[in-house]
């Protein structure tokens, strides 16, 4: 195979690839900021906003994400509500994504110890200041490892919207593999492509983790190791 | 004097449990009082509530002339005049000694970082520390940790000092660094209040003793006649197993 060859099937493979990127981007933006707005409705001092936020979570950790998917496109039509298929999709990765993250975050606010939250309520800082300088820095350096994780896990979840018709790198491949009858080269492809992506996203998070990390303090360094002392 | 903290009949319950019972106490501007008891006897609880860390049930609570209500204004005005130093520290890991000390200046009482950076600098050389101003807390032995945060609070300029046991987590050998600064801190004038099991700094330091059991004040007074002849049996039995 030449070069050339090899280049007609990656033009249109990549520029499905810019989809994915967007894709990508805007559900892993809306995602955080829906998933910490559950958190704290999750941590509520008002219980139907608690149980409100723990019904959300239980609902879309217990479906299938293509379950969702196909509700949002194939279903809601029936009551008259049409969203077009990007919009569906990052809708549907963005109510998915949000639960999980809601859960990460309050996992990491949780493990902030106590003395963290009184001392600076005895400083007399109010909730917010309290929240956004002394707690949530610390809780973010705590699951950062896991949010790695995650943002991984949504490029490769952005695949799932090809079947609700949302043109992005493995609708791409889907449909260079129809014309072409090359399932083989073009879905090696197609994984090469995803792989690379997964890579240079894993590489920024392990330099920001690395960038995060704090003289002396227990966690939020990739090359802290306790567990090679034992 | 006008007592700068005046408690009258506080009583605080955790469900059924009761773990304060009608405290009555006045503090004078400058007084150094010292809380002490056996654990579990309410005297952190008694600080906490001076500073609303605690609420409590029944009674009140006047610090610097604002009574603590429960609502957010009277808590925030007393915060500003009330400084702690805890147990375990509390300082913020993801800070530097310097950040510890200057987050709330800038967020609480907006000054400009110029000049939270000199006034931080200005305490942390005072505990001795202006050389690991920019170490973080992980990088810091307990005593200098402690020290750390009695510079975080003094920044604030309070008017009263509430100490919890500070000196309790500390390996003996970095005790006296932080009650010589406590030590300085009571030459100066600070209104001070310890919990501590520190006999000595008691002694030294101390205007006034009192003793709590069951979440009550058992006795008070002058700290040689509470050490040389207690009233209370209960007290009488507490410092024979402190000193044994």
């Amino acid at each position: 195979m030449t070069l050339d060859t090899l280049k007609t099937y990656l033009e249109p493979l990549l520029q499905g690839a810019w989809w994915t990127l967007a894709l990508f981007a805007s559900s892993a933006l809306l995602s955080a900021a829906l998933g910490l707005a559950v958190c704290f409705c999750r941590m509520s001092a008002l219980a139907p906003v608690r149980a409100t936020a723990k019904t959300y979570i239980e609902i879309i950790r217990g479906t299938p994400l293509l379950v969702q998917l196909f509700f949002l496109y194939y279903g809601l039509p029936e009551l008259g509500i049409v969203i077009p298929g990007f919009a569906a999709g990052v809708l549907g990765l963005v109510l998915n994504f949000g639960a999980y993250l809601a859960e990460l975050f309050r996992g990491g606010i949780q493990s902030v110890d106590s003395g963290q939250f009184e001392a600076s309520r005895a400083l007399g800082m109010t909730r917010a200041q309290r929240m956004r300088v002394i707690v949530m820095p610390q809780a973010l350096r705590t699951i950062f490892p896991a949010l790695g994780n995650y943002a991984l896990v949504l490029v490769k979840d952005t695949s799932l919207v090809a079947v609700i018709s949302v043109y992005e790198l493995m609708r791409a491949g889907q449909m260079l593999a129809g014309a072409t009858f090359r399932s083989l080269l073009v879905y090696s492809l197609v994984g090469a492509i995803y792989f690379a992506i997964c890579s240079v996203l894993s590489y920024l998070f392990r330099r920001a983790e690395k960038r995060l990390s704090i003289p002396g303090y227990w966690s939020g360094s990739p090359d802290h190791n306790p567990a090679a002392k034992l | 004097m006008k007592p700068i903290i005046s408690i009258r009949g506080i009583s605080k319950w955790y469900g059924d449990f009761q773990v304060l019972d009608g405290i009555d106490l006045d503090v004078r501007p400058g007084e150094k009082l010292i809380l002490c008891g056996p654990s579990g006897s309410g005297k952190s609880t008694t600080i906490r509530v001076i500073n609303a860390l605690e609420d409590h049930q029944k009674g009140t609570v006047v610090v610097n002339g604002v009574t603590l209500d429960n609502g957010a204004t009277s808590i925030r005005r007393v915060r500003a005049d009330v400084g702690m130093v805890f147990q375990h520290f509390n300082l913020f890991p993801h800070l530097s000694a310097l950040a510890n000390c200057t987050v709330a200046l800038r967020l609480v009482k907006k000054m400009a970082a110029i000049d939270a950076d000199a006034l931080a600098m200005h305490y942390l050389e005072r505990v001795k520390l202006g050389p690991y101003a920019h170490k973080y807390p992980g990088q810091l032995s307990g005593g200098q940790k402690q020290r750390v945060a009695i510079a975080r609070s003094l920044c604030m300029q309070p008017k009263i000092m509430l100490f919890d046991e500070p000196t309790s987590a500390l390996d003996p050998e970095m005790v006296k660094e932080v009650l010589d600064t406590m030590m300085q801190l009571a030459r100066d004038g600070m209104t001070m209040i310890c919990v501590t099991h520190e006999m000595g700094f008691a002694r030294e330091a101390g205007d006034r003793i009192v003793f709590m059991d069951h979440g009550r004040i058992v006795e008070s007074g002058e700290p040689r006649r509470f050490f040389d002849a207690p009233q209370s049996a209960r007290a009488r039995e507490f410092l024979g197993q402190i000193v044994a």
